[in-house]
């Protein structure tokens, strides 16, 4: 990736086509940044280069991206990175745990956008295809000051990142795999000096009839999942045109439609659940900038399906929630290098479902404000900020932020930061029939954070680790029952403690045509319950359920000339599935290994990719009751084609 | 410089402390003793399959956490959501919601057999010795079984979740949570003949010592509708009597003691309430305190108070047992979500 963002440096400042880059670049958020970037000269801030500062981030290699480009966010996070990913099963939904918060309080943010579902407060990543984005970033620690409810254990970042000058590309890739596997995707872009338009389109389907290990069974140990085939199609399509040297506008629209029949627990009884979720996503964006000043004014609408239907209980549920946002950020630069940023943003959820007694509203206001701080030559950045949001059901707290990095050598870079963070109560905790409890709070607390990170060349060889710790309080935190009789009823019954450390190891050598690369990452989570307004509650004092304590992933690359292997080991520790600790379940390590191969035409390349998952036959379960895939394989072909266009 | 930084990792990766294997409680070797048992239901958690059932020596006053999972070591797992247990013809039925199956034991609790094609089945009630009915969430139907050969010969149709059911003078009665009724079934033919209101969410009912049948309703807090309870005459059909509970107040768990003259409920506490009372009593027998009362039954033995703490769902219930004079006379755990309870 460094390389991708020296080049694009390096061109910027050679010609007006570069400086267009340059304009585009500074318009849409995508800064380049590698996790530490020791050189953050760029005046014109974005949110997200804002949100980055202090914070430990990362950002997917551009091998590993090519590699798992036919699968879903949840599997390229889960082989990828330290963040627990809880998955029901492939094709089943997937969120995430991230420095031991839950699904609700990690901000899933497509281009700035918060996508996650209203009703539910959480997104499903097993419905993200990694080929639609360019840019997949994880941003560790709370940040609700400046994404709002829900950036409170981490941020994962989907962005899309449209050049100018490219030409015309286009791709066709078609792949198949294990349990009857299908893959098929396009893309066409286009892209000219003022005008670039992209289109991409995807149909995933799977009979998904995998085979997995009952150890419980003592007769028939190996067992086939039923109902559990899927089909994941969605076109996105993208412009983005040069008004002028001051004015970019920009529309961006995500169709999507996935259909899933979903397996009874452990296979244990027959199954006709199917659900279906649907999703409209469109966005527009209009950015003016000016030497010393930049505007953005955005909208969003999201509208989001999801129908679950099972014939076998006569239980049919629909759900639909709609999502308008818009907002006003700008960027004042003053001094020799400080800038000044204050937006407004209006959200409005609107959901209605046979669950609701009627169609249920919440709309939120929030205004921020906040200086970024440059000293020292940029050797030493600082950004504080403060929110106020306004919601129409309740109160939300005043959030805040500070945050600093400093450069102590060439080689070494300390960060720290501390956040107010919050979530608000999502629309099902507040108006779920039965159970929806309207006086909930808002679950806030104080986040910080420190990491240290040491980066050095030597020779042929690139070192770069850093080490984080963490600690993070939340109270109020609303907790839903899972109880299948009487009406549970989601509460804000206590007090969490998380914190933690995690390490980030990689080192890179280059020779002649050989690169090895090793990216090998270590997480130490506790999340305790601190306090708790209930008598004999053994929860007192207790990890979290689904939170694992321990995790490790492992990255092992080897690229020569066109070739990529990748061997890839996660592990992850006990999840307790019990909230007093006394049920769990085991940890485990999965491995894959995954190669790509390219040969190279005249006017064209063949991109050849096999993977081989869960290499050992690992009997595993990452959710209680949900059972994983032994040893399966998957195969594929991209056609790809550049022309330069006049 | 670099000596520091190296420091620093390694401290870092030392301080991860906490051991993170969990100590497996190891569940010692219980002598049972001829005293009557009590089996407690655990339903579990919704989608998890961790249904169990405790059993509670009185004898030894010993509890064993999995008494399935004990006598069925080859295929232990009961499924998802274990919501009811009946003694039929010698035999027990385990009724397993969300696995939509009922789990047929012998007495020492070694299954038998299963009886499947059931929807989301919820309570099992003996009609003869060869027929029972079982109520169901979400089939829209009470299934009628065949106890002989333990399968499903067919149905009764009734709109709504159905839920628990009481035998007298050949007639079923049955409640049903969506609706506002409950429903009388001809036992003979199978036949709804008659249908009586008794208001939002009843789910519990108990016939007393004058043959008279008692309704609970538990209201619905989002419409702020509040519980009711009422008397219905067992040959007439006839409500008899309707207490309503004041604003604010779901009462659920409606139960009575073995000589059929007291009626116990839970209404966030658990009340006391003999059949003769003109008034809902104001205030309650047993306090809740911080509790999460899931489960109440009285134990016909000695009539001790049974009651059940869910206490966040997602951990192990605490199960109070109280006497008859609402005293606390003992204190254990038994699996998630203890719902009820089975008394020898």
């Amino acid at each position: 990736m460094a390389k991708i963002k020296n080049k694009q440096f390096a061109c910027g400042f050679n010609c007006i086509k570069a400086f267009v880059v340059f304009l585009f670049l500074l318009s849409n958020n995508l800064f380049c940044q590698d996790t530490v970037s020791l050189q953050k000269v760029e005046v014109t801030a974005t949110k997200i280069e804002l949100s980055q500062i202090g914070k430990k981030t990362e950002k997917l290699d551009t091998i590993i991206k090519r590699q798992f480009k036919f699968n879903s966010i949840a599997d390229v996070l889960s082989s990828n990175s330290t963040i627990f990913i809880k998955n029901y099963g492939p094709g089943s939904i997937a969120t995430t745990s991230f420095r031991g918060g839950n699904a609700s309080q990690t901000a899933v943010l497509w281009n700035g956008f918060n996508i996650q579902n209203p009703m539910l407060g959480q997104s499903d990543l097993a419905l993200m295809p990694c080929f639609l984005f360019d840019n997949i970033n994880l941003e560790y620690g709370g940040s609700s000051h400046l994404w709002g409810s829900g950036a409170v254990g981490g941020s994962i970042h989907l962005n899309n990142n449209l050049l100018f000058s490219k030409g015309l590309t286009t791709s066709l890739s078609y792949g198949i795999g294990s349990f009857g596997l299908r893959n098929a995707s396009t893309s066409l872009s286009f892209s000219k000096k003022r005008f670039v338009s992209s289109f991409k389109l995807y149909n995933i389907s799977s009979e998904n009839n995998f085979l997995f290990a009952d150890t419980s069974d003592k007769i028939q140990s190996i067992k086939q999942q039923k109902n559990s085939a899927y089909n994941y199609a969605g076109i996105m399509n993208e412009f983005k045109f040069l008004i002028n040297s001051k004015q970019i506008i920009s529309l961006t629209i995500w169709l999507n439609n996935n259909k899933r029949r979903l397996p009874s627990i452990n296979n244990l009884s027959e199954s006709k659940i199917y659900q279906q979720d649907y999703s409209d996503k469109v966005t527009a964006n209009w950015s003016v900038i000016y030497p010393n000043h930049k505007s953005i004014i955005r909208a969003g609408y999201f509208n989001d399906k999801i129908n679950y239907t099972d014939s076998l209980k006569s239980d049919f549920s629909k759900n639909n929630s709609q999502t308008f946002i818009a907002e006003n950020e700008n960027y004042f630069n003053w001094g020799k290098s400080h800038q000044f940023n204050l937006g407004v943003n209006y959200t409005s959820n609107s959901a209605n479902s046979n669950n609701y007694n009627s169609l249920k509203n919440l709309s939120r206001l929030s205004f921020l404000a906040g200086n970024k701080f440059t000293f020292f030559n940029n050797r030493w950045l600082t950004y504080l900020s403060i929110r106020a949001d306004y919601l129409s059901v309740g109160k939300l707290p005043l959030t805040g932020n500070v945050s600093t990095e400093f450069n102590l050598t060439k080689k070494i870079i300390l960060m720290a930061s501390a956040a107010k963070i919050y979530r608000q109560p999502t629309l099902n905790e507040l108006y779920w029939m039965p159970g929806g409890n309207i006086n909930l709070k808002p679950e806030q607390g104080f986040s910080y954070d420190g990491t240290i990170a040491y980066k050095n060349q030597i020779n042929n060889l690139l070192i770069y680790i850093s080490g984080a710790a963490f600690t993070r309080q939340i109270n109020n935190w609303i907790l839903w029952t899972s109880s299948a009789n009487g009406n549970p009823t989601p509460i804000n019954l206590m007090q969490v403690w998380s914190r933690g450390t995690e390490t980030t190891w990689r080192f890179e050598y280059k020779k002649n045509k050989l690169i090895y690369k090793l990216n090998f990452g270590t997480a130490y989570i506790l999340s305790t319950t601190q306090q708790i307004n209930q008598e004999n509650n053994n929860s007192l004092n207790k990890q979290l359920i689904y939170t694992p304590r321990y995790s490790a992933n492992a990255v092992f690359s080897v690229t020569y000339n066109k070739f990529d292997v990748c061997f890839y080991n996660h592990y992850v520790g006990y999840r307790f599935t019990a909230s007093d600790n006394s049920q769990w379940l085991n940890p485990y390590h999965v491995s894959s290994v995954r190669l790509n191969y390219t040969v190279e035409f005249k006017y064209a390349q063949f991109i050849l990719f096999s993977a081989c998952n869960n290499l050992f036959n690992t009997d595993y379960k990452i959710v209680s009751g949900r059972p994983m895939p032994l040893r399966n394989f998957e195969l594929g072909l991209t056609l790809q084609n550049k022309t330069t266009l006049k | 410089m670099k000596k520091c930084s190296l420091l620093f990792f390694t401290l870092i990766i030392l301080s991860a402390c906490v051991k993170d294997k969990p100590q497996d409680s190891i569940q010692p070797q219980v002598q049972l003793t001829t005293a009557k048992k009590v089996y407690i239901i655990n339903e579990g958690n919704f989608g998890s399959a961790n249904a169990s059932v405790s059993l509670y020596d009185v004898g030894n006053d010993a509890v064993v956490d999995n008494i399935y999972k004990v006598q069925n070591s080859t295929n232990p797992s009961i499924g998802d959501v274990a919501q009811s247990l009946s003694f039929i013809n010698n035999k027990f039925y385990l009724v397993v919601n969300n696995s939509g199956k009922i789990i047929v034991c012998d007495n020492q609790f070694k299954k038998l057999t299963q009886i499947t094609n059931l929807s989301s089945p919820r309570y099992i009630l003996q009609i003869t010795n060869q027929k029972a009915y079982v109520s169901d969430y979400n089939a829209n139907s009470v299934s009628i079984i065949d106890l002989n050969s333990n399968t499903k010969t067919g149905s009764i149709s009734c709109k709504g979740w159905t839920e628990k059911m009481e035998l007298i003078y050949n007639k079923a009665f049955i409640t049903n949570m969506n609706s506002n009724y409950i429903y009388v079934v001809n036992t003979i033919n199978d036949l709804i003949t008659d249908s009586v209101y008794v208001g939002v969410n009843a789910g519990s009912l108990v016939i007393d010592k004058n043959d008279k049948l008692w309704v609970l309703s538990s209201g619905n807090s989002i419409n702020a509708v509040s519980g009711s309870l009422t008397r219905i005459n067992t040959i007439t059909n006839q409500i008899e009597t309707t207490f309503n509970f004041p604003a604010n107040n779901f009462p659920k768990n409606l139960c009575i003691n073995k000589t059929k003259d007291t009626l116990y409920f839970i209404n966030k506490g658990i009340y006391r309430m003999p059949i003769y009372a003109s008034a809902i009593p104001a205030t309650e027998f047993i306090a809740k305190g911080n509790k999460n009362f899931y489960g109440l039954d009285i134990n016909p033995a000695n009539s001790f108070i049974y009651a059940s703490d869910a206490i966040d769902y997602v951990q192990k219930s605490n199960i109070y047992v109280y006497d008859a004079n609402g005293n606390l006379t003992k204190n254990f755990k038994a699996g998630i979500n203890a719902n009820g309870f089975y008394f020898e």
